[in-house]
């Protein structure tokens, strides 16, 4: 517990505050559009509200990611620890995911009660708990996902900002051409979104736990570039000149 | 505890050979490593804690081969040691920085680890501003706190890389007086390029240039080999300076005239006077050489 404490301070503790103000942000927009606009159908304010945890905070949780995995201010020293970097900065992933989970989690209960989360078409049965809580998996899947895109990039690049840069790219591509990822098959395991932009799809389910599966394939592959403190105290140094 | 490097080689991508084939023999005590800006000691050092790879040769600490994997991982157990750039993290206190090293260092019992920081905090005269946060610490004080940091652990193997560098005489001079009362059973290597620092704290000392070593002994063994070079030369005007083969290492305005301290091969003539070598002309005898 006092490790995990440190952790949050050293990384700063803003970084936990990240998913709470894109959802209260959206949330504000969202209540916005209903008042002021003439786009307040009950279906564009799910959409976005939906978008809002399965697109937003794992966008948010991945830049976050990408700019700890490399960074710590005392990196030569803590690579003279017993304890390898690896671990420290897997640690501090999960810590981001945890805090954008908890997040997604609380604002879900009211999303779902007030009926403003798309449900996806193989999702839609009745039975209130089992399919709460198989909508959690909307946001699990995209968070690990782009969390664990954001640590590997950043491992392999050894630059935060450039592997945040590279997640957002990704991002952009899975939002606005994701009519690939339903036509192409071989795509369908690679959508992110789908609870938002294209519920009716038959493959929703499988391909959560494809991506989730996926997302431990990439933290292994950040890992292992990690593990090397050479390249780490190379870019410790760039850093510092 | 000793510490027997040899052979180490280091050729860093892009060609740079920061280490040339090093070889030294470092036992318990105060062991200076004495060379100018580049020499590559803090390759040498970064390679003994394990953070850089050698291109080539062998590092033995205590028992264990430090370059296999399961040697690196006992010797940094046994390693404390303080970066030339230490960073530290900028929002926590001396204290909680203290205690977070040493959680990190597996100090796992708390009432220990807690006795252990404020012992340390003691040593290096920081108890008193211990809950201020780091950022507003001075580049001596957060030296201060590397150095409690480094000693956490009680390491058997301390490694401090141009520790007084950047600090004021007075800071300078504290900070010495600190590393100098650490010696005793462990191996303490101190990298500088400030020959008073070496004089003032080591038994032992090596002088490296371009990844080499030049000399290795003991401090008394270092002016020893260099009896013989160092001159005094008096010239009637300030604007005669010594000519040949030789390192100016002062100068003295006597009127008209100056009092030249030299280093150098130099026949014996008139005005000059062989004297006791000092640790500086020693250094500066063996940087003068290739
Ligand atoms: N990461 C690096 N990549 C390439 N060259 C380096 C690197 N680090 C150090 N060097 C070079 O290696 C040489 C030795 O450097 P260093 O070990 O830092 O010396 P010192 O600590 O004695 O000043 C220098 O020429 C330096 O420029
Ligand atoms: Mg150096």
């Amino acid at each position: 517990m006092e490790r995990i404490w440190y952790e949050l301070r050293v990384m700063r503790l803003w970084t936990l505050a990240v998913p709470v103000v894109i959802v209260a942000g959206m949330t504000l927009a969202t209540i916005a559009i209903r008042l002021f606009t003439a786009h307040g159908d009950h279906h564009t304010l799910a959409q976005l509200m939906t978008a809002t945890i399965e697109m937003l905070l794992p966008l948010g949780a991945a830049v976050v990611v990408a700019s700890l995995t490399t960074s710590d201010q005392a990196m030569e020293l803590r690579l003279t620890l017993p304890q390898p970097f690896a671990l420290t900065a897997l640690l501090r992933a999960a810590l981001v995911i945890a805090a954008s989970g908890a997040v997604a989690i609380v604002a879900g209960v009211f999303l779902y009660h007030w009926k403003f989360w798309r449900i996806p078409a193989q999702a839609d049965y009745s039975g209130v708990a089992p399919q709460f809580l198989e909508l959690q998996l909307t946001w699990l899947a995209p968070l690990l996902v782009l969390a664990a895109l954001g640590f590997a990039l950043a491992a392999l690049l050894r630059n935060g900002a450039l592997s945040g840069a590279v997640v957002g790219v990704v991002w952009l591509i899975e939002s606005f051409a994701y009519g690939y990822f339903v036509v192409y098959a071989w795509l369908n395991p690679l959508f992110l979104f789908p609870t938002t932009l294209a519920p009716s799809v038959s493959f929703w389910l499988s391909s959560r736990l494809e991506l989730i599966a996926l997302a431990l394939v990439l933290f292994l592959l950040g890992w292992l570039p990690l593990r090397r403190g050479e390249s780490l105290i190379r870019s410790a140094d760039a850093a510092s000149e | 505890m000793r510490v027997i490097v040899s052979g180490l080689r280091k050729t860093y991508r892009g060609g740079v050979h920061a280490l040339n084939g090093v070889t030294l023999d470092i036992p318990s005590g105060m062991f200076g490593l004495l060379g100018p800006n580049g020499a590559g000691k803090t390759t040498l050092m970064r390679i003994l804690a394990g953070i850089l790879r050698p291109s080539g040769g062998s590092v033995q600490v205590g028992a264990f081969d430090a370059l296999s994997g399961k040697g690196q991982l006992a010797v940094k157990r046994l390693l404390g040691y303080l970066p030339q750039e230490l960073g530290v993290y900028p929002d926590l206190s001396a204290r909680e920085f203290l205690d977070y090293i040493a959680l990190l260092k597996g100090l796992d019992d708390r009432q220990a680890r807690r006795q252990r920081v404020d012992t340390l905090l003691e040593l290096v005269a920081l108890s008193d501003v211990a809950s201020r946060k780091l950022k507003t610490y001075s580049g001596g004080m957060k030296r201060r706190v590397g150095i409690a940091q480094a000693l956490l652990n009680d390491p058997q193997l301390l490694i401090v890389d141009e520790p007084t560098a950047g600090l004021d005489p007075e800071e300078r001079i504290r900070f010495r007086n600190l590393l100098a009362d650490l010696g005793g059973n462990r191996v303490v290597i101190l990298s500088t390029h400030i020959v008073e620092d070496v004089a003032q704290t080591c038994q032992r000392v090596a002088i490296m240039k371009s990844g080499r070593v030049l000399f290795q002994g003991t401090v008394g063994q270092l002016t020893q080999a260099t009896r013989g070079h160092v001159w005094t030369l008096t010239t009637p005007h300030v604007s005669m300076r010594p000519q040949g083969d030789l390192a100016v290492v002062s100068t003295i305005q006597t009127g008209a005239g100056a009092q030249f301290r030299v280093v150098g091969d130099m026949a014996p003539q008139a005005g000059a006077r062989l004297v006791e070598p000092t640790l500086e002309d020693s250094y500066v005898w063996f940087m003068r050489e290739r």
